[in-house]
């Protein structure tokens, strides 16, 4: 490691600020639930990655990731359309897969061994950021999120 | 031509400054390949890592045996995946310097991508994707040359179905009286070149162990080079817990 400055700073300098949620079961089918605010202004999200802690219940239950901002109209798969993630063991990851300045796929690694590959940043104004459940519940199990964000507008910040 | 040489910083090495712009560096070897199995390349342990970049340089040429090679993890919870990094790419016929590196992939490994239409004939398509994608192509009629990547005619000659790598930004096209289906995911094979390549994309690693794998038994070296940004910390302060070795 870095004698001169630390990791996490390295990572601060890289990515921006550094905010963990969770972890939380994913939210009842047809339902949402917020994941992280947004407060104070835009942010740019230079990463956000979902680490499954808990195996999640189920093989056919499905989440999407979306926003509410403060100004306009919330879309529940503005960031990542549904993907399944019921059944995944714990240690699996997610990634959003925003790409060409519209939402994509929610990937998934399949088993805690495969990598996920980091997407290209995206900006998400004041609001939360949610996921949705979609076609059954899952009862059981747990994602922890990692985020990291630049503020765009001075005072902007996630919680 | 003249040249205008800067001095090096007096107080942050050029050493240092690569560990500011892609964290901690970690390297390994030259070591032999595995001989048609499965080694410990890096142990990850505390935490997890962000992976800024994961290289190796042959250091010892390959024969022309047929010889793949993976990357993959051995997580501390969960499923091994002998490909979880990157699914098995040849390697033999290699000569030392070569440099091998992880894709440029967006998403990994299964990840479903939204495909462009297919065009007209002669018509390219722009990746827009951030990484390299994997088209697979079945059906259709095509003329020489078939299908072009970047405007350089790939495809076979006659032409067959055949899976192509489009670079970020890249185009695709092909050429014929029928119109092929494609199909896009994201590349998950390693991207091997002599001289500059890019790096791959940066990916996220649980504790465990980063292993390669090789389908033969040959000659061969590489040297590994591992860089990586801790993402747990210890609560509350700024210190880190994910150390790799």
């Amino acid at each position: 490691m870095s004698t001169i400055i630390s990791g996490p700073a390295i990572r601060t300098a890289q990515f921006g600020v550094q905010l963990i949620k969770g972890p939380s079961t994913p939210p009842a089918s047809g339902s949402s639930a917020t994941i992280a605010t947004v407060t104070g202004g835009t942010v740019m999200i230079t990463s956000m990655l979902g680490l499954v802690t808990t195996v999640l219940s189920g093989t056919t239950g499905q989440v999407s990731i979306g926003t509410v901002p403060s100004v306009g109209t919330l879309q529940t798969a503005g960031i990542a359309s549904a993907a399944v993630i019921g059944g995944l063991e714990a240690g699996t990851w997610l990634v959003p897969l925003v790409n060409a300045g519209a939402a994509g796929a929610l990937v998934t690694g399949g088993h805690a061994g495969n990598a996920v590959f980091l997407p290209t940043p995206f900006v998400v104004p004041a609001g939360t950021i949610t996921w949705t459940g979609s076609v059954v519940t899952i009862v059981t199990g747990a994602v922890k999120w990692y985020f990291t964000y630049i503020a765009l507008d001075n005072g902007a910040g996630m919680s | 031509m003249s040249a205008v040489t800067q001095p090096p910083h007096p107080y942050i090495s050029p050493f240092q400054l690569g560990e500011t712009m892609f964290g901690t560096t970690i390297q390994k070897g030259p070591l032999t390949l595995p001989q048609g199995a499965t080694s410990t390349l890096f142990t990850i342990t505390g935490g997890a890592i962000l992976v800024t970049s994961l290289f190796g340089i042959v250091t010892t040429g390959t024969p022309v045996t047929a010889n793949n090679l993976s990357l993959g993890t051995v997580p501390s919870t969960g499923t091994a995946e002998s490909g979880g990094i990157a699914t098995a790419t040849a390697i033999n016929s290699l000569v030392a310097g070569t440099c091998i590196n992880v894709p440029a992939t967006p998403g990994g490994a299964g990840a479903s991508l939204v495909a462009p239409a297919v065009p007209l004939t002669g018509v390219a398509v722009t990746n827009n994707y951030h990484g390299t994608v994997a088209v697979a192509l079945t059906g259709g009629t095509l003329t020489v040359p078939g299908v072009s990547i970047n405007g350089v005619a790939s495809g076979s000659n006659p032409w067959s179905p055949a899976t192509y790598q489009v670079p970020a930004h890249g185009t695709i096209s092909w050429t014929g009286s029928l119109a092929p289906t494609w199909t896009w995911s994201p590349s998950t094979i390693l991207e091997i070149g002599e001289g500059g390549i890019s790096t791959g994309r940066e990916h996220v690693l649980s504790p465990g162990t980063i292993t390669w794998t090789c389908s033969g038994s040959v000659a061969g070296a590489i040297k590994w080079y591992l860089n990586y940004i801790e993402l747990d910390t210890v609560p509350g302060t700024e210190g880190a817990v994910a150390v790799v070795s």
